[in-house]
This record gives C-alpha cells, sequence and structure tokens, in this order.
C-alpha cells in the first residue's frame, strides 16, 4: 500500500493504517530502535508505541510524503527516552557518549531558551549537512540520528576506525563554526 | 539546552535527509549481507581443498587401522580438520531452538550437529581422551576457521588425571562456538537465513550473539571445568602450541559441583547451565581410577 493510502487510513481512523505501517515499516522501526536500545524485546515494544504516537499524531499532521520520515522521527524519540529512563537499559553509556560528542557542538552551558531557537537550530543543522558531500553526511546522520557505533560505522564502509572519528570530530568543529557565523550560538 | 536535548533536537532535521539516510541504511544493509559471498574462483578452491583434506584423512585413517592403533572417533580425524568431520555440523537451528533465545540485547542461536558417535559413560570417555585435567579458563578468543565459528580457551590446569598436561600450566582448548557480534559473524561466516531468519535484514552488526551447537555454549571466563581432551595441534595455522578439542564435541565437558563432583550440563536456551539428575556425574574417586 502507497503511503498516501495509509495516511489516508490513519486520517480516517481506520485501524488498518496500524496493520499496514506494521507491515511495511515494521522492521525498519524495530531497526532504528534496535540500534538506539539495543535490546531485542525493548524494540518491539517502541515500536508499538510508535504506532500509538502516530495514531495521536495523524492528524493533525499529513505526512503525505515523508511517512518514513516522520515513523523514524517518532521511534527514535521512543527509543531515546526508553533508553535515558529505563534503568534495566544498559545503553546509556553509549548514549551519554554521543551527546558528549554533540556538546562540542553546542555546549550546554550555551542554552537555547526558547522554541524558536530550537527550530531555527534544526533548521541550520540541516542547511550545513546538506551543503556536506553526501558520504561524510550518511556518517554524521548515522552516528547521529542513527546512533551508530564508530566501530559498526567504519566496518561496513571498508574504513579503519581512526577515519571515521577523526571525520566526525572536524565535521562537528565545521558545524559548530557555521552555527556561529549564522548567529544561532 | 541540555545534551540530550540536543541529541532529541537530531530528530527533527529535515525530511530529505532522512529520507536519503534510510536509502542508504537498506543498500548498507544489504551489503553487509553479501559483502562475503566467495567467488567463483574461491568456491573451486575449497572444494579442492576439502577433497584433498578427504583423501588425506582417509590414508590416515587406513594407516591407524593397519598398524591397529586404537582408534576412535577423535583420533581420526584429528590432524587437519577435527570437528568438521567429527560432526557434520548443519547451520541450522535445533529443533528445541527454533527461536533463538534473548537476553539483554544478546541472542542465542544453536547449530545442531550430527554425532557420528556419542561418548556417554565415564569410561568411553576415559579410554577416548588423550588428557583429563580440570581447570579453569582465563582467557578466551574467537576465531574463525573454514567459516566456521570457535573458541579458543586458555585453561589453567589445577588437576590432571590423563596425560603428560603438569599442573599449574596453561592449555588451550578450542570449542565450536563462541561469543561474537552479529556483524563480525556474518563477516565471517555468512548470513544464513536458517540461522537468523528476519534478522538477516535489519540486525544491527553489534548486536551481541552467542553460537552454541546442540544448546551447549562455549566454556566461558572463570569457569571451572572438567575436560577430556584430545590432541588437534595444527588446526589453527599461526597456532604452534599444542591445542586439544573436547572429546565428543561437548560430550567431554563437566562443570565443577559443589560437593566436589563434576557433572555434565543439559541442553539449554542460553549459556546459564542447568544440571538434571541424569546427566553424567563423576567423582573424584571415578578420575583417580584412570590407568
Amino acid at each position: 500500500m502507497e503511503d498516501r493510502e495509509i495516511v489516508d487510513l490513519f486520517l480516517k481512523r481506520d485501524e488498518r493504517a496500524i496493520e499496514q505501517v506494521s507491515v511495511k515499516y515494521g522492521k525498519l522501526l524495530r531497526s532504528v530502535a534496535f540500534r538506539i536500545t539495543g535490546n531485542m524485546e525493548t524494540s518491539e515494544e517502541c515500536e508499538n508505541d510508535t504506532y500509538m504516537k502516530a495514531w495521536d499524531l495523524i492528524p493533525p499532521q499529513k505526512p503525505y510524503d515523508y511517512l518514513v520520515a516522520f515513523l523514524s522521527r517518532v521511534v527514535r524519540n521512543v527509543a531515546l527516552n526508553r533508553c535515558i529512563y529505563d534503568k534495566r537499559l544498559k545503553r546509556k553509556g553509549h548514549i551519554e557518549e554521543l551527546s558528549i560528542e554533540l556538546e562540542q557542538i553546542l555546549p550546554s552551558e550555551n542554552s537555547i531558551e526558547n522554541e524558536m531557537n530550537a527550530i531555527a537550530l534544526q533548521t541550520a543543522i540541516s542547511s550545513f549537512l546538506r551543503s556536506q558531500p553526501k558520504e561524510k553526511r550518511i556518517v554524521f546522520m548515522r552516528r547521529c540520528f542513527d546512533c551508530e557505533k564508530i566501530s559498526t560505522i567504519a566496518r561496513s564502509m571498508g574504513w579503519k576506525e581512526s577515519k571515521v572519528r577523526t571525520m566526525l570530530h572536524r565535521m562537528r568543529g565545521d558545524l559548530r563554526k557555521y552555527l556561529i557565523e549564522e548567529g544561532i550560538v | 539546552m541540555s545534551n540530550n536535548r540536543l541529541l532529541f533536537l537530531m530528530s527533527n532535521i529535515d525530511n530529505d535527509l532522512i529520507l536519503e539516510l534510510t536509502i542508504e541504511r537498506e543498500r548498507y544493509g544489504k551489503k553487509l549481507a553479501t559483502k562475503n559471498k566467495p567467488s567463483k574462483a574461491v568456491i573451486s578452491c575449497v572444494a579442492a581443498a576439502v577433497i584433498l583434506i578427504c583423501v588425506f584423512i582417509s590414508v590416515s585413517f587406513n594407516h591407524k587401522v593397519n598398524n591397529n592403533t586404537a582408534v576412535n572417533i577423535t583420533d581420526i580425524t584429528n590432524p587437519i580438520f577435527p570437528m568438521e568431520t567429527e560432526t557434520s555440523l548443519e547451520t541450522t537451528l535445533s529443533s528445541n531452538d527454533s527461536e533463538p533465545s534473548q537476553t539483554e540485547s544478546i541472542g542465542y542461536f544453536s547449530l545442531s550437529a550430527d554425532k557420528l558417535r556419542n561418548y556417554d559413560s565415564f569410561d568411553d570417555l576415559a579410554t577416548a581422551a588423550e588428557a583429563v585435567v580440570a581447570g579453569e579458563s582465563i582467557e578466551s578468543t574467537v576465531v574463525f576457521r573454514f567459516g566456521n565459528i570457535y573458541t579458543l580457551t586458555k585453561l589453567l590446569v589445577t588437576d590432571t588425571y590423563k596425560g603428560s598436561v603438569v599442573n599449574g600450566e596453561t592449555i588451550w582448548v578450542i570449542e565450536r562456538g563462541g561469543y561474537t557480534t552479529y556483524g563480525e559473524y556474518v563477516a565471517n561466516c555468512g548470513a544464513d537465513e536458517k540461522i537468523f531468519g528476519d534478522m538477516i535484514v535489519d540486525c544491527p552488526d553489534e548486536y551481541q550473539v552467542v553460537m552454541g551447537v546442540d544448546g551447549y555454549f562455549p566454556i566461558k571466563q572463570g569457569e571451572k571445568v572438567l575436560i577430556f581432551v584430545g590432541n588437534t595441534s595444527g588446526f589453527l595455522p599461526d597456532f604452534d602450541e599444542p591445542l586439544y578439542d573436547i572429546i565428543g564435541d561437548t560430550d567431554g565437558k563437566l562443570y565443577v559441583q559443589e560437593d566436589g563432583t563434576y557433572k555434565r550440563a543439559d541442553p539449554s536456551q542460553t549459556d546459564d547451565h542447568a544440571f538434571g539428575d541424569n546427566e553424567l556425574t563423576i567423582t573424584i574417586e571415578d578420575l583417580l581410577s584412570i590407568p
């Protein structure tokens, strides 16, 4: 079933929407959740929570052209929340490591108070990423969006870990510089 | 803004970037699953090597029989390719393990082995073994050979009941199976759909997997065991030290009990051992009776 048809089912409050999303994107959602939580059982729970959240969010949202991105975003947030607040999961270290890396882009004391600035920040990050070569952009996304380990990225790219590490380090520096130039930081 | 908030904020980057990542994710997932498919030339070489090994084993077997050497299954197969010929291992889940058992981010998978012979009694084991030792695992590492996973365990020998190993020495023991990650396993052994099922499509590289045989998993670091072993030195290239393998695959591996006896574990879905009443139990007196 096409994404548009699935979204229409959501809009009509037809429960087949969840069934169809599950058939088409279930594996993808579990996979995103697993990369973050590192736990199969929790990933399945995150997948189910994502369906519930999608049910609540559509409508008012109508992600006709970006259903995958919409669901990926939701499942990522659900999984991150589980990781941070579920003490049974042993994934905190991994997430904290990533947080420390992100702190190089935007130190925590450099606080942004309102949502307006948050929107400006996410727009600027997107613009910065778009300006990067595809390979670098994907590596950055895999690390910061998918929360993948550096070793995993390196292996699948056929690179040494040090290459990935250096690339990410430089990108974080460049992104910070870009945000300063744009007047966001 | 807290660090975590920036982490969450990454979720809200533009749709086209997330879509691009989704497409790329599928691409590198497929690349991972297929990158170890051997070329035709490699397949030909492996086939030729297998034929040569079979011929060698056959010659070796005939030689031993002609010399009236006490032959057991392990002896026949030890020189080059011990476990492959002793147990015809299929890359399928054993019937009682149709679903991998999972704990916190770990999947347990059990391959099935068609053994040519079982060693069910103390006498069988003691007769077949070149050495019988008790000891503690102090180090273990996973090695891959012929597209199979093995665990190489360094055992600190505390008691020797048969053979020339001296108490206090360490010996290396190799077993089928091991603790690894999905990515590492697939990179070395291939992504077998019969084992991993749907996981092949979207299982992350870092997913921890534990491979066992017939519900038995390799010796863990710190475990105290009694093992009946044969010499399989030379099985691993570039490994010059004496190497031992367990008689009957897992038959000759027993774990120390509180009362000082040793007991064979029941097959399990994880590496936590359970000991049934009917499993083989060996006492120190039994061991001291080995000639």
